[in-house]
C-alpha cells in the first residue's frame, strides 16, 4: 500500500499526456468519509483497503493477493451545476473528470508491464479490476470522483513474508 | 333470523374482520418503512460515505455471484 501511495503521488499532471492533474494529497484510510473531501484541496486520492488473501504455491513460497480501491477526486469547478448539463462548456462535465482521474490511476499503475515499481515487493501482477463512475455511488457535491479498484498478487518465501 | 341468516351474517362478519387486520397490517408496515426511511434521512452519515458503502456492497455481491 506505501508503494502504490508513493508512486501515486508521483503523478505530474501536464495536460493528458501522460497525465492529467497532479494529486495534491495522496492519504491511505480504512474508509472513504465526507472527512477525506479536503477544504482546500483540488485533486486527492484516497487508498482504501480491503481484503488479503494468502495461500501456499510450492513448498516454499506462499502467493498473497491484496485487494484495494482508490478513490480519486477533483473539486468541480466553482458554479458547476450538474442539473442544467446543456450549460456545461466543452470537457468541463462530470464524467471528463471522472475520466481522467481514471486515466491518471490506471496510467500511473498498470502501464508498466514489467511492474518494476513493485518488483521489490514480490508483485507478479497487479490489476484494475473494476472503474466505477455510476451516479449512485460516486455523485458527491462539488466534486467528481471514481471508485477504481485493485487487485494485486504478491510472491514470497516463507522467511520473508 | 334464521339460521342461514346467521351464517351469513357471521360469515360478513369474519370477512370485514379479514379486511381491517389486513389493512392494519398493511399500515403497519408502511409505517415502519417511513420510520426507516426517516432513521436513514436523519443519521449523520455523509453522502461520501453511504456511496463508497453502496460500491462495496455492490462489488462483494457481484463476486458472491460469480
Amino acid at each position: 500500500m506505501a508503494a502504490v501511495r508513493t508512486l501515486l503521488a508521483g503523478i505530474v499532471g501536464t495536460g493528458g499526456s501522460p497525465y492529467w492533474y497532479t494529486p495534491n494529497a495522496v492519504i491511505r484510510s480504512p474508509s472513504f468519509h465526507g472527512g477525506c473531501l479536503h477544504p482546500t484541496h483540488a485533486v486527492v486520492y484516497v487508498i482504501v483497503p480491503d481484503r488479503t488473501l494468502r495461500r501456499k504455491e510450492s513448498t516454499r513460497t506462499l502467493l498473497g493477493q491484496m485487494e484495494f480501491d482508490v478513490v480519486a477526486l477533483k473539486r468541480l469547478p466553482t458554479g458547476y451545476a450538474d442539473q442544467n448539463p446543456f450549460a456545461a462548456a466543452a470537457g468541463t462535465i462530470r464524467e471528463t473528470y471522472q475520466a481522467r482521474l481514471a486515466a491518471d490511476v490506471e496510467a500511473r499503475l498498470i502501464a508498466d508491464p514489467t511492474l518494476a515499481s513493485f518488483q521489490s515487493l514480490g508483485v507478479t501482477k497487479l490489476e484494475i479490476t473494476s472503474d466505477d463512475r455510476s451516479a449512485e455511488d460516486t455523485v458527491i457535491e462539488g466534486w467528481a470522483c471514481a471508485f477504481l479498484r485493485a487487485s494485486c498478487e504478491y510472491r514470497y518465501g516463507y522467511l520473508a513474508p | 333470523m334464521t339460521d342461514l341468516e346467521l351464517a351469513a351474517e357471521l360469515k360478513a362478519l369474519r370477512e370485514s374482520v379479514e379486511r381491517v387486520r389486513k389493512t392494519v397490517a398493511c399500515l403497519a408496515y408502511s409505517f415502519e418503512d417511513f420510520t426507516m426511511v426517516l432513521t436513514a434521512e436523519a443519521a449523520p452519515r455523509d453522502a461520501a460515505a453511504a456511496g463508497f458503502e453502496r460500491y462495496r456492497a455492490r462489488l462483494k455481491a457481484r463476486e458472491a455471484r460469480t
